[in-house]
């Protein structure tokens, strides 16, 4: 068990402080956007409540303050900076480090399955604090938000009305929960080949593909079966060739590079 | 006991290990030495799996899988380590992952050379990337220690330093395979040298032989690839056209 402990540390400790610092900053954008927005919009609505009340109910409705602070576009580009530190534990720019993977105590294959199992669990991380910042900001917007715009139902509304928060937490819609752990289960499995293949000197185009086409394709329209279909049927197909080449693929890792030349001849 | 039996090693069409057989029992310290190109890295990468070949190379009578593994340690000049991680780090996983890490060992070495501990790898110096390849290898708790030219680059005290420090942690179980250019350097340190030439094993004996035939280890190598003397001064006569 400690052989795989310390894998998974080494995995961890080359990697989670980068994906915290970017969690932070992720949470102070969309935080700082968000609640100087609504700080904003509430004065107005205080100020012109009386002339412009219709105007004022419109843009204060909490789905839209999550469009018109593009929290959405935050947690893009979170999302796509957590694909790139997750690529790079195990990658040996300026070194063989594959000679180290291949020589441990577990199998690479092992490593790569660890190393897919601990992506996983670092997206699992992404989406619960991104939920985590979502729900506070509703919090935030309900307790702030004058009585008359407010009710009982106005998160829940907003988590299905709101395209981005109802592919983030699709609470009943079945389709999208199974189309989230696909994505999830795909973008874990593509970012651990990224290293694995880069020990064998070539660059893995899986993650780079299917990163964007999740950054493309994740905010669905309720009851868009075209997009769960590209992304579910995309994601199969990468796993599929990533687990292919893992997996039954003999690859040895041999660079198959031709004997040297013999530069210094001693003798005649 | 490490043995090699019958290797065979094809890169394409071109051969780079030919039928190399080779026995190397615990507690010595032997020199691979040959040309570039002689087959030294590709025989020392075949013992760790990191190729294919023909042939059969056992330790302690069993194939080397991930069962047996950590008795082999490899410290090589291309750098095995991951650059994004510092020594620390790389100390912690070693020590966890391997049972007989010495943590005694890589301490002193640590300070010996004087290396920064919370630094990332890839910030060192191309010596001290050197330095905490070998400190790694020799640390590992291994009964094998393979080092493929580890101290390309580093200058000559760092090395002459470096040869009496190995002798004095080297315990009686532990062999060390060195491959190096730098005959001369290390010819006092090793107790057996094996030549390889296009593949094969062209010679294989020890320095207590030699010192019994009065012979230095570079005279034999010399002797052994039938090196001649006169082509440094046959070329001088063909590229200017007058005797030396």
């Amino acid at each position: 068990m400690k052989k795989y402990l310390s894998v998974y540390a080494m995995l961890a400790r080359g990697s989670i402080w980068r994906v915290l610092i970017l969690l932070c900053l992720m949470a102070a954008g969309q935080c700082g956007r968000f609640l100087h927005r609504l700080q904003n919009e509430l004065i107005l609505y205080e100020s012109h409540v009386q002339q412009f009340a219709e105007e004022a109910e419109e843009i204060t409705r909490l789905e839209q303050f999550f469009d018109f602070t593009t929290v959405s576009g935050t947690f893009a580009a979170a999302f796509l900076l957590v694909c790139i530190v997750l690529c790079l534990p195990g990658c040996g720019y300026g070194s063989v480090c594959g000679y180290t993977v291949r020589r441990l105590r577990i199998s690479e294959r092992a490593v790569f399955v660890m190393q897919a199992l601990y992506n996983a669990m670092v997206f699992v991380i992404l989406w619960a604090a991104e939920v985590l910042i979502c729900l506070l900001l509703c919090h935030a917007y309900v307790t702030s938000a004058d009585p008359s715009l407010v009710s009982h139902q106005t998160v829940g509304l907003a988590f299905y009305r709101n395209n981005f928060l109802h592919s983030l937490l699709p609470m009943a819609d079945i389709t999208v929960w199974i189309r989230n752990i696909i994505m999830l289960a795909v973008l874990s499995l593509a970012a651990a080949s990224f290293p694995y293949k880069q020990r064998r000197g070539k660059f893995a185009a899986d993650i780079v593909s299917y990163a964007l086409l999740t950054v493309i394709f994740f905010t669905r329209t309720v009851g868009d079966g075209f997009n769960t279909f590209i992304t579910v049927f995309c994601g199969l197909c990468i796993a599929a060739e990533v687990i292919w080449r893992v997996f039954a693929n003999e690859e040895d890792g041999e660079e198959d590079t031709p004997h040297e030349e013999n530069q210094y001849p001693y003798a005649n | 006991m490490l043995k090699l039996d019958h290797i065979n090693k094809f890169y394409g069409m071109r051969q780079a290990l030919n039928d190399v057989s080779l026995e190397l029992p615990r507690g010595e310290i032997v020199g691979l030495f040959g040309e570039n190109g002689a087959g030294k890295t590709t025989l020392m990468k075949c013992i760790f799996g990191f190729h294919s070949y023909h042939g059969e190379i056992t330790l302690d009578g069993e194939p080397i899988t991930t069962k047996n593994i950590a008795k082999l340690s490899f410290a090589t000049s291309e750098h095995s380590f991951f650059p994004n991680l510092s020594a620390a780090t790389h100390r912690d996983f070693y020590a966890n992952h391997f049972d007989g890490f010495s943590d005694k060992r890589y301490t002193a070495l640590m300070d010996f050379f004087a290396l920064p501990k919370h630094k990332p790898l890839r910030a060192f110096s191309t010596g001290q990337k050197n330095q905490f390849e070998v400190i790694l290898a020799l640390s590992q708790g291994a009964d094998y220690i393979f080092m493929d030219e580890p101290f390309a680059g580093n200058d000559i005290f760092n090395r002459e330093d470096f040869y009496k420090v190995l002798l004095g942690i080297l315990e009686p179980h532990e062999t060390v395979v060195l491959s190096t250019h730098l005959i001369e350097e290390v010819s006092d340190f090793i107790g057996r040298a094996l030549l390889l030439r296009t593949g094969r094993i062209i010679g294989d004996i020890t320095t207590d032989t030699l010192d019994g035939e009065g012979l230095s280890l570079v005279d034999y190598i010399k002797n052994t690839y039938s090196y001649r003397a006169d082509r440094v001064s046959r070329a001088l006569h063909t590229l200017t056209g007058e005797d030396e």
